[in-house]
């Protein structure tokens, strides 16, 4: 039987090499996913997901199961060193598509699908952080809206809120309405 | 209706989108970086204290303490005329030239969450990132400093302070 989480994170405390190193390659793909949707380039993902880990290797004596899970708790460390990428890059050009993985570009599947994929994906990154982020860790991460809220430190119906007025957004985007997400300074808005 | 068409669309969109972010895979000189800087953790961490040795340890050091500190004030209080035999703790060592300054705030650190719990970290810190952190670079023309790093419990630095 495989090892939780928890007992992952109580045996890195206790300065288990082998735990750590299974932590790692069980959960990187959900910190990584996080991050590419957050900062929208697969390079700031990786750096995320590597100092992500190096806060582990730091903090795991201080995780608390009571508080949360160890994914959300991955994830709100996650948030953190995002949204400070994402501001020190404010000024810089929107990333463009070529450089994203694993996006279905075969013409033969239907190159309609995945236009409106990358469309959605370049609509997301525009978003205002704290709609990104609902959007994200609600709809793309699939967690509850208890988890989402205690990794945005907001409360439970914020979450809410929050998600439903991101998907607006994307949905008025998909459809060709610029304007919505322009009205706000999305780029400056953390 | 058109609403209930949009909403399906975009979740059908967002669940496409979430199924076509697929992670690379594991880097292996990231792999070895993350192992070696836990080796190297695992190697400076502190050795486990025993909280009765640690608290006799302290209570000694508080009794000290009083007692060097209160030495100055009886012996004023007396009207001595000699020299007082306790000067008071002294405060810095000669030679040693390894003596903290003031923790400072790192710029934007008050923005982020409340700090919940933490370490202190001693690493070489790059000269150059010291402005970004709020501290005047040293006259001296050194690449790196030591500094004391506070980290918060999300990883972000809160305060720093040079050691030397």
């Amino acid at each position: 039987m495989s090892e939780s989480d928890e007992d992952l994170i109580a045996a890195v405390a206790a300065g288990n090499r082998e735990a750590f190193g299974t932590l790692y390659r069980r959960r990187r793909a959900d910190v990584y996913r996080f991050a590419l949707h957050m900062t929208g380039t697969p390079s700031a993902a990786e750096d995320v997901a590597q100092d992500v880990f190096m806060v582990v290797i730091h903090e795991a004596k201080r995780y608390s199961p009571s508080r949360a899970a160890v994914v959300p708790w991955l994830l709100g460390i996650a948030r953190n060193m995002a949204r400070r990428r994402i501001s020190e890059r404010r000024h810089e050009p929107l990333p463009d598509g070529a450089d994203v993985p694993g996006v279905n570009a075969d013409p033969a599947e239907g190159l309609a699908r995945s236009q409106r994929v990358e469309l959605l994906r370049r609509a997301l990154v525009t978003l205002p952080v704290p709609f990104r982020e609902a959007v994200i860790l609600c709809d793309l991460q699939e967690l509850s809206y208890q988890d989402a809220a205690s990794i945005a430190g907001c409360a439970l119906g914020t979450v809410r809120s929050r998600l439903h007025r991101g998907r607006q957004m994307l949905a008025a985007q998909m459809r060709g309405e610029r304007h919505v997400t322009r009205a706000w300074p999305a780029r400056q808005w953390l | 209706m058109k609403t209930d068409i949009d909403d399906l669309d975009l979740a059908l969109a967002l669940r496409r989108l979430a199924d076509a972010s697929e992670p690379p895979p594991i880097d292996s000189r990231r792999e070895a970086e993350l192992m070696a800087a836990f080796d190297a953790a695992a190697r400076s961490a502190p050795p486990i204290r025993r909280p009765y040795w640690g608290m006799a340890g302290l209570a000694a050091a508080a009794a000290l303490l009083i007692a060097v500190g209160l030495a100055p004030a009886r012996a004023g209080r007396h009207g001595s005329s000699s020299p007082p035999l306790v000067r008071g703790v002294q405060t810095e060592t000669p030679g040693l030239n390894n003596v903290p300054s003031e923790f400072v705030i790192v710029p934007g650190a008050a923005a982020l969450p409340p700090m919940e719990s933490g370490s202190l970290i001693r690493m070489d810190v790059p000269v150059a990132m010291l402005p970004s952190l709020g501290l005047t670079p040293p006259a001296a023309s050194v690449a790196a400093v030591k500094a004391d790093l506070i980290v918060g419990q999300d990883g972000l630095t809160r305060a720093v302070r040079l050691v030397n």
